[in-house]
């Protein structure tokens, strides 16, 4: 069955599916806690596209994809592979183990311990390779969008983890949309109106909010002019 | 009646023949012991030139408490966090070779905001502190990065005296380069690994006894004035001088520098009894381990020496006193609400997708 899009990534991409639907795309996905991803459970695999390690349910749910797409992996599907993976709470709690915060940015105080900008960018680097890596590897078979989590209670050094993965990606040479980048000037967080009422989350708006920025800027096409439709 | 000459009640440590002689270098005992007792979970801050580190490792692979101010991130790798110098001393100093330098350091913790006058050098598009120009291997993005992060640091530094039980200090150099309009020290000749040398801004200083033991005496001072009990272990690092700027020969110069350290630290540690001295430098370099714990370069110091060292250390560590109340440390207490936070926000996905999926 040919698609729009295919989504796949943590709790965020959730709204990404939302919104696709909300504007009529087909899509297939696959959206798992962030942890599981984290925590490898979720893998890349060659001939399947993904795989999980020691979960039943959930490589029957990606044969599943395989079939309903018509193609042994995943990936090869032809649709753009939207990606939502940057799990920025579990980094940002991390780092907050001893109170460490980015040198930069104002949020240092004397009860931190700033750390620098390059720490930051190989800490962050280090903490995300396998995220990243993931990313590169779709990106060889697929066109790929990854697309940054919705701006909520962002810190001076969620921020600046958010601005490190964002041009980790560009230098990857992977198409990156961030939701940042689209608030009405002036605004750092997003509006009451797109926040999931868990606080954590953008909601259904978010995701038709965030798909229209998609449409418009040309990473996906629309409905009636897809090729797929 | 003849009285007894000295020497006839002494024990057997005093005499060469039974002391060093006859047990040889792996049976020799009571080569040191603690000058004063310590708490049972007394904690140790440490810094100092390179031979130092030693000394933070075995501390902690020792399970004693060694004060960390300045940790990296709790889910760093062990490789990043060596890459940029986290964990090889209580705060991130680098090596401090000199008394001066230690001298710097102390007023430094006293008032974070003189960080701003240490000298930063430019490096291409990066910045490196005079006082510790490796700290991150490409240096720092701006002139001001560099100068917060030394204030970081110097704050980190306060700390960790704060802190402590017991300051342990390796006197490593007696030759160092300081600035000679504002007296600044640096930690490396300017030019050697970092920055540019100036003949006519650069000085070189070889630090005689006196003006040792006054920046000794001034750190030490300073130290109390931050934190009234804190006790002090002085050592000499045994590691030969990589160059000289003398006119000596480098292995002169050596015995000079490690001289007149061993004195100073003599010195300190016979006038005042909270400031001890613990004998890494004649355990390694004096005739009884014939020279064979230095690597073959003949100046670093292998493993088998350290151990040696170590073993001598807390042999004479005395630990006796009861353990100290203290208050929890923040540090697990901030670890257990990070985690938590982490595991409130994975169940909060868990619970969208899982709504998510119910819906579909």
């Amino acid at each position: 069955m040919p698609i729009d899009a295919l989504v796949i990534g943590d709790s965020h991409s959730r709204a990404l599916r939302s919104g696709c639907n909300a504007h009529g795309l087909k899509i297939q996905g696959f959206s798992a806690s962030g942890s599981a991803w984290a925590d490898r459970v979720i893998r890349f695999d060659r001939s399947r596209g993904l795989r999980a390690i020691g979960n039943r349910r959930m490589n029957r749910r990606f044969n599943r994809m395989a079939e309903e797409l018509g193609c042994e992996n995943i990936f090869d599907c032809g649709a753009p592979v939207l990606i939502s993976l940057f799990n920025l709470g579990r980094l940002a709690g991390g780092l907050s183990w001893h109170n460490h915060v980015a040198v930069t940015g104002g949020g240092a105080t004397p009860a931190t311990i700033p750390v620098s900008a390059a720490f930051l960018r190989d800490y962050v680097l280090e903490q995300r390779r396998f995220q990243l890596g993931l990313m590169k590897r779709v990106a060889a078979r697929a066109k790929v969008c990854v697309v940054g989590p919705p701006p909520l209670n962002f810190t001076p050094t969620s921020r600046a983890m958010h601005e490190i993965l964002c041009d980790a990606v560009r230098d990857m040479k992977i198409a990156l949309v961030d939701p940042y980048d689209f608030l009405p000037e002036g605004a750092d967080s997003l509006p009451p109106e797109h926040r999931h009422e868990d606080g954590r989350h953008g909601n259904d708006a978010y995701g038709a909010w965030i798909v229209s920025q998609l449409i418009t800027t040309g990473i996906l096409d629309k409905p009636d002019t897809s090729d797929a439709a | 009646m003849t009285d007894a000459n000295p020497y006839a009640s002494q024990p057997p440590k005093s005499f060469w023949r039974t002391a060093v002689a006859e047990p040889g270098l792996y049976r020799m005992a009571d080569l040191w012991q603690s000058a004063y007792s310590l708490p049972a979970n007394a904690r140790f801050a440490t810094y100092g030139s390179c031979f130092a580190q030693h000394i933070s490792r075995a501390l902690q692979k020792r399970g004693l408490n060694w004060v960390n101010a300045e940790p990296a991130p709790g889910k760093a790798s062990a490789e990043l966090a060596a890459r940029y110098n986290y964990g090889v001393y209580s705060s991130r100093t680098a090596n401090i070779y000199t008394a001066r330098a230690l001298e710097v350091w102390v007023k430094l913790a006293e008032d974070p905001a003189r960080c701003d006058a240490i000298e930063v050098w430019q490096d291409g598009d990066r910045y490196r502190d005079s006082l510790r120009p490796l700290i991150e291997p490409e240096g720092f993005a701006s002139r001001e990065e560099a100068h917060a992060m030394l204030r970081a640091t110097a704050q980190a530094f306060r700390r960790s005296v704060e802190d402590a039980e017991v300051f342990v200090f390796t006197m490593g150099l007696t030759e160092g380069f300081e600035n000679a309009r504002t007296g600044q020290p640096y930690a490396l000749c300017p030019g050697t690994v970092a920055g540019h040398f100036d003949v006519s801004s650069h000085a070189f200083c070889n630090y005689g006894f006196m003006e040792i033991l006054i920046s000794m005496k001034e750190a030490i001072a300073g130290m109390r004035q931050i934190n009234p009990r804190i006790r002090f272990l002085l050592t000499v690092s045994p590691v030969p001088l990589t160059a000289t700027a003398t006119d000596d020969h480098v292995l002169v110069a050596t015995t000079y520098s490690k001289s007149v350290l061993r004195a100073v630290a003599g010195e300190l540690a016979n006038s005042d009894p909270d400031v001890d001295y613990f004998p890494s430098y004649e355990i390694i370099s004096q005739p009884p381990s014939r020279g064979q714990f230095f690597e073959p370069n003949m100046r670093s110091v292998s493993p088998y020496g350290v151990s040696l060292v170590m073993e001598h250390f807390f042999r004479g560590l005395d630990l006796s006193l009861p353990a100290l109340d203290r208050q929890p440390d923040p540090d697990a207490a901030r670890r257990i609400q990070a985690e938590q936070e982490i595991a409130e926000e994975d169940l909060a996905c868990e619970e969208l997708l899982l709504e998510d999926e119910n819906a579909n």
